[in-house]
């Protein structure tokens, strides 16, 4: 599902493994346009999208992670939200636990809340360089 | 739907060259994995594993480089990456310090003689 709003996206998809690759794949336009570093963007949603499949459903795709992507003359702020049981450690992961370490790393600033009625938020800011 | 990514391999010099291309995360990095230790499971030496025609590559892929090259030591093989120089998957590599945990070269040939030297 696919909403546009001149520079916002908003994209929901099933909490499954997939659903990574398709959010980068519909995400990299909207970050081309803000000017902002694509493999970066890229990378730290993925890593986000993981993290909720991984952690917040544990890998049973039985919810959604919904994203919602907005632009402005600065950068661009991705938020990643699921309603999955936190961001608690799953043995059960292809990973190494470098997700969270690699948002912060290639985000300009990241906050992790936790969502009222379960499930994480994930915001993301990338800045644009000065013009 | 088209997989994400493509694995090949064949034999230079008698030394076994697998190549990635395309992305690797979490959805294919285990199956990934699998199919690399399939492949690679008779013979001994090393592999040289060619990373410069993947377009993506994140933690899950990290992972899976690090898993295949822990079981690789396990068996007393060698696993030699090679990445593109000043690549993203270079500057993740730089980042996370598995440059200094993996055997990461900018050469397949480099790779390859360095493999086939310790035969």
């Amino acid at each position: 599902m696919l909403g546009m709003g001149g520079s916002m996206r908003s994209i929901t998809l099933e909490a499954a493994p997939r659903s990574a690759a398709l959010a980068r794949r519909q995400l990299a336009p909207l970050a081309k346009a803000a000017r902002v570093d694509l493999d970066a963007v890229l990378l730290a949603v993925s890593e986000a999208i993981t993290n909720a499949v991984i952690h917040g459903y544990r890998g049973e795709a039985s919810g959604v992670v919904e994203i919602h992507a907005q632009a402005d003359s600065g950068g661009l702020t991705i938020t990643v939200t699921d309603s999955g049981v936190g961001m608690s450690p799953n043995p059960e992961t292809p990973g190494i636990g470098l997700g969270v370490p690699l948002m912060i790393r290639f985000a300009d600033r990241v906050t992790f809340d936790a969502v009222t009625d379960g499930g994480t938020r994930v915001t993301m800011r990338f800045d644009a360089p000065p013009r | 739907m088209k997989p994400l990514a493509d694995l090949t391999l064949e034999s230079v010099e008698g030394v076994p060259v697998a190549a990635l291309s395309g992305e690797i995360d979490v959805s294919n990095a285990t199956e990934l994995r699998a199919r690399i230790s399939e492949l690679t499971a008779e013979g001994g030496g090393g592999l040289a594993l060619d990373l410069t025609a993947v377009d993506y590559l994140d933690s899950s892929g990290l992972g899976m480089l690090l898993r295949v090259a822990s079981a690789f030591s396990d068996h007393g093989k060698e696993l030699r990456l090679v990445v593109e120089k000043d690549s993203f998957i270079a500057s993740l590599m730089e980042t996370t310090g598995m440059d200094g945990i993996l055997s990461v070269g900018e050469s397949r040939d480099e790779a390859v003689a360095e493999l086939a030297g310790k035969r």
